[in-house]
């Protein structure tokens, strides 16, 4: 019976070429969506569940709140992971790591590398995660100062097949390491990938006792059983215990008093499996993912798929009419609907099965090319396939319940008298699905061009600066103090109009950031402000322009003795007349407070991402007396101002020139608006992956119209013919016709405003600088989906009209 | 074999009620050939309808084979027809995607009979219907007298007692048509009781009587000379 029932399906897909082709193209192109999509969600979940203890291990944070600044860091102070450890029972291990600015050049024999993802660990690292050895003892590998431990990629890079353990490597030509253990590369979803771990015990910071400065990415695990909120719960004595007094120390002020003037300190645990997609503090190992995504691609997920089950469900019940008479014959030859019902759902479940094996062939061939598209390392898992099995029937019965129900309950005299029409009821419920169909399709194409606009607003808006042609040579702090020579050479060549070098550049995260006084008629104001250390030249270089006072200059001696804040800073602290002023500086090595005056205020510029509002910042030129000693004299970044033409030889001739400093070092650069665009990329893979799924949404509701359009003109052929007979034109006819489909589009595109909007304005709040919701790009998706909607009927609509009406009479 | 008593039925729509049959009487005995003519609306295809069990009856009582059937519910309707009954059509009615041997072999999928008896009898038929030949073609591939015979194959391939046909001959020329009444003739002979709807009343007069129709009603019973052998 059961073959017999898959013979009849196969025999039908043959012989209904363009229903079988739409409705398994459509269906399997919606399954392969689908299971992309689950893929990445998978491979989003997925992160850090790997490690054994991974629901018993939480990272130490901090949120506070000073002086009206807000506080949301990964870090937390040296001292907090012993005394949790010392304190609290409930704490099995912790560890830490460190939290380091610049990043080392790292030698072995010929081979030189300036290494980023380079960090400091307490040895208990390897008691926290499942971090697998391949040689070393993971035991002691990092209980010495200045061991260090590599992954086998980096070992391999460095010593080819060569045992690394006890070799020496040397970092910034001024330390030794010795080499104790070789562990395997971390996997993708890790929430952090480091190349290097130098044992923590190397730097004396580790063995600080200062609770204000936070430095170490603080991991703890908890014992069996332990509850992570009765242990936080006991952190706010902790804090007044250790920080209270120190913020005392520092400030001069009481803790009490600081907690009524609105100030407040909060040490709190994240689990470890949270933090990839819920984490979004300052100061994190790597940019996270983002649970939001994950839910809005799985609605689409949903939705691609119900729209391909439409098309199916649609399609078999436009097809009725024809199965009409098979289902009146198998009653009148004994069938009962029982078994009707059966042969249709098999029916059904052996096209979805069809369907999903041609998904999965598609999306393992595709995989590679969307990886590639999205920056993602996603493989097929074949643990799904029982899933993928389970879920093909679940569909099948899905979308074959309701042909499967309508067909087997028709009146056999009444089917094979040949006097059933299409009901009414069957062809509303085809309008409302095609109509649903569309709503979604309308919202996802206005959301991505919407999402679209929003990152060409971000890119394209005026940033305080001229973003283009600046190239920036990294890591020249390896060179020291040679940078000047460096940058006199270069400002020599035609090719490049200015240079400057500065610790950090718009796009990285600022130098610092630290507490700033002033003094106002209201008593003195603190603010955190986010510093920059440059030198002369970097407002020219950049384009940057002051809005008073002026910037530092060789013309005045004393400037490197002077600060240049900008608008914001000066609207919070709510002076008149900044320039002139002083900024107060804590922490002298005497504690004696230091005051440098402001000579400038710079226009508001975008050192940060379009995603937050710029903050208040302080400009300090090299050399200023800060912190009690010399600020800084040279910094990573030097940033060249170049010709637009000839880029590949103004390349070369940098390059060149940086070799003759840097000898042996690699030339890294980027140009700067690269760099400061990858601040969007999250938003760039939402980009690319919304337009292609809702290409896709479109592309097999479009199918499933072209089905139904197809149908319908077979049903209405007698219509037709007879208005033919009676005069009508073919352009009468075509509107006629096309006149539905207009409708339904017209009502889809109704529905999906309010929907498209709410989902839009959600979206752009994530932006402190966005376009609003905007009507006429809604009109030009709305627009777009009629044109393709009308120009996927208008081939069978023209067929139509165009036949000879005693054809379509004869027909009957 | 076949016994109604004041037979109606009638067809309601929202609007309007038809009366199709009205208080029909017709007794047929085991082993008749009994032909019905009657013109367009007269009610023919309704009593075949009703007769062979596709269609529920108004009022009125329809004993088939002793069984009360105007009592049964759908399913048990189903049930006694796919025993006792088949069906031949003006259109044929084949399954076009099955193959000539798939059609015929339906009503014994139906009826459970086992996979090798079930090759065994279909075969058998077909070659006592002189379609051997065509055993895996398609409906559309056979002329309308050959795709009459598989229909009439099917009907008989699972021994009904009573054949019903509305207008086997409707859609065939003068020599297809008579090939199919001579089969029905012989399965007349062979003891399967026929009951044929008619518009030539030259086909009707191979039956042992005819019945005619009008508005529902029996007007005229004839008795028809000899049957043909």
């Amino acid at each position: 019976m059961f073959w017999s029932y898959v013979k009849i399906t196969v025999r039908n897909v043959i012989r209904q070429k363009l229903y079988s082709a739409i409705n398994i193209l459509g269906l399997a192109i919606g399954v392969a969506a689908c299971i992309t999509i689950i893929l990445y969600v998978q491979e989003e979940l997925s992160y850090d569940r790997y490690h054994e203890k991974a629901d018993r291990i939480y990272r130490v944070a901090l949120s506070a709140r000073i002086g009206g600044n807000d506080f949301n860091v990964a870090l937390s102070a040296a001292p907090i992971a012993g005394t949790l450890l010392e304190e609290f029972p409930e704490v099995e291990t912790t560890t830490r790591i460190g939290y380091l600015g610049g990043y080392p050049v790292i030698r072995y024999g010929d081979k030189v590398f300036s290494e980023e993802r380079y960090t400091t660990a307490d040895s208990t690292i390897f008691d926290v995660f499942d971090i697998p050895f391949i040689i070393g003892d993971p035991k002691t590998a990092l209980t010495q100062p200045n061991s260090l431990v590599l992954t086998e990629s980096t070992a391999r890079r460095y010593f080819g097949d060569e045992n690394p353990i006890g070799k020496l490597m040397t970092s910034d030509k001024v330390n030794e390491r010795m080499v104790t253990g070789v562990i395997k590369d971390f996997p993708h979803n890790s929430h952090f990938h480091y190349d290097f771990l130098l044992s923590l015990a190397t730097s004396p910071d580790s063995r600080s006792t200062n609770w204000l400065n936070n430095n170490y990415h603080t991991y703890i695990v908890l014992k069996e059983g332990a509850s992570a909120e009765e242990l936080e719960a006991k952190f706010p004595d902790m804090i007044r215990k250790y920080v209270g007094p120190q913020v005392e120390q520092a400030l001069g002020v009481s803790w009490d008093q600081m907690a009524e003037d609105g100030s407040s300190y909060e040490i709190f645990l994240q689990p470890l499996t949270d933090i990839h997609l819920h984490s979004h503090l300052d100061r994190e190992i790597e940019v996270n993912g983002n649970i939001t995504y994950i839910y809005i691609f799985s609605i689409i997920a949903a939705f691609i798929l119900i729209i391909a089950c439409i098309n199916f469900m649609n399609l078999a019940s436009a097809r009725s009419a024809s199965r009409a008479r098979e289902v009146g014959i198998r009653k009148t030859l004994g069938s009962n609907r029982g078994m009707l019902v059966r042969q249709f759902l098999i029916e059904s479940i052996v096209l979805t099965f069809a369907s999903v094996v041609l998904a999965v062939i598609l999306v393992l061939l595709i995989l590679p090319w969307f990886n590639n598209q999205v920056g993602l390392q996603l493989s097929f898992r074949y643990s799904n396939l029982p899933w993928i099995v389970l879920g093909t029937i679940l569909v099948g019965i899905l979308a074959g319940s309701y042909p499967a129900f309508f067909l087997s309950s028709f009146n056999p005299v009444i089917v094979l008298r040949g006097t059933m029409k299409s009901s009414g009821r069957g062809s509303r419920l085809r309008s409302s699905l095609v109509v649903f169909q569309f709503t979604i399709s309308i919202i996802l194409f206005t959301s991505t061009i919407m999402v679209r606009n929003q990152l060409d607003y971000v890119q394209e808006k005026n940033l305080g600066y001229a973003p283009e042609n600046l190239l920036v040579v990294e890591k020249t702090d390896d060179i020291g103090q040679q940078i000047q020579a460096f940058k006199l050479e270069l400002a020599e060549q035609n090719s490049v109009l200015e240079v400057t070098n500065s610790t950090c550049i718009p796009g990285e995260p600022p130098s610092g950031e630290s507490v700033f006084g002033m003094s106002t008629p209201t008593g003195d104001q603190y603010q955190i402000l986010a510093m920059y250390f440059t030198d002369f030249n970097f407002l020219n270089t950049y384009g940057m322009k002051m809005a008073e006072g002026r910037f530092f200059s060789k013309d005045f001696s004393m400037d490197s003795n002077t600060v240049v804040i900008n608008q914001a800073a000066v609207e919070a602290y709510g002076v008149e007349d900044p320039v002139g002023k002083e900024l107060i500086v804590f922490g002298g090595p005497d504690n004696q407070n230091a005051r440098i005056p402001i000579i400038g205020i710079i226009q508001d510029f975008h050192f940060e991402s379009l995603h937050s509002p710029i903050r208040p910042m302080v400009i300090v030129p090299y050399r200023t007396r800060i912190f009690g000693g010399p600020g800084p004299t040279f910094g990573r970044y030097t940033t060249l101002r170049i010709q637009p033409y000839d880029i590949s030889a103004t390349l070369a001739s940098v390059e060149a020139i940086w070799a003759g400093f840097a000898l042996d070092q690699a030339f890294e650069y980027t140009f700067f608006e690269d760099n400061f665009n990858a601040l969007y990329n999250n938003e760039f893979r939402t980009q690319t992956l919304a337009t292609m799924f809702s290409v896709l949404a479109i592309f097999v509701a479009c199918l499933g119209l072209l089905g139904l359009a197809s149908f319908t003109a077979e049903q209405r052929t007698k219509e037709i013919g007879i208005r033919k007979v009676l005069g009508a034109t073919v352009p009468g006819i075509f509107t006629l016709l096309s006149r539905d489909v207009l409708n339904l589009v017209l009502i889809s595109a109704l529905l999906s405003l309010p929907i498209s909007w709410y989902a839009m304005n959600n979206w752009l709040e994530n932006f402190a600088y966005r376009i609003g919701y905007s009507l006429l790009t809604f009109i030009i998706a709305s627009l777009v989906a009629l044109v393709i909607a009308v120009f996927t009927v208008t081939w069978q609509v023209i067929k139509a009209a165009t036949t000879n009406p005693i054809t379509a009479l004869r027909y009957e | 074999m076949i016994k109604t008593k004041d037979l109606c039925k009638v067809f309601r729509t929202e609007e309007m009620e038809t009366t199709a049959l009205n208080d029909l009487n017709i007794d047929i005995q085991n082993g008749e050939f009994v032909s019905v003519m009657g013109p367009s609306g007269s009610g023919k295809s309704t009593l075949l309808n009703v007769l062979g069990m596709l269609d529920s009856t108004s009022s009125g009582e329809y004993h088939f084979n002793g069984e009360e059937v105007s009592l049964h519910s759908e399913h048990q309707r189903a049930d006694c027809r796919k025993r006792n009954v088949g069906f031949v059509f003006q259109s044929f009615n084949l399954i076009d995607e099955l193959t000539v041997f798939e059609n015929v072999e339906l009503p014994l999928f139906y009826l459970k009979v086992p996979g090798a008896e079930r090759r065994k009898r279909v075969d058998e038929m077909l070659d006592q219907m002189g379609i051997a030949a065509r055993r895996n073609h398609f409906p559309q591939q056979l002329s309308g007298g050959q795709q009459q015979r598989v229909a009439v194959s099917r009907a008989v391939i699972s021994n009904p007692k009573v054949i019903f046909a509305d207008e086997p001959t409707g859609n065939l020329d003068s020599s297809n048509g008579k090939e199919v009444m001579e089969l029905l003739a012989e399965l007349n002979n062979q003891g399967t009781t026929i009951i044929m709807v008619t518009h030539s009343p030259t086909y009707a007069e191979w039956g042992h009587r005819t019945v005619h129709l009008f508005d529902g009603r029996i007007v005229a019973e004839a008795t028809n000379g000899k049957p043909h052998a």
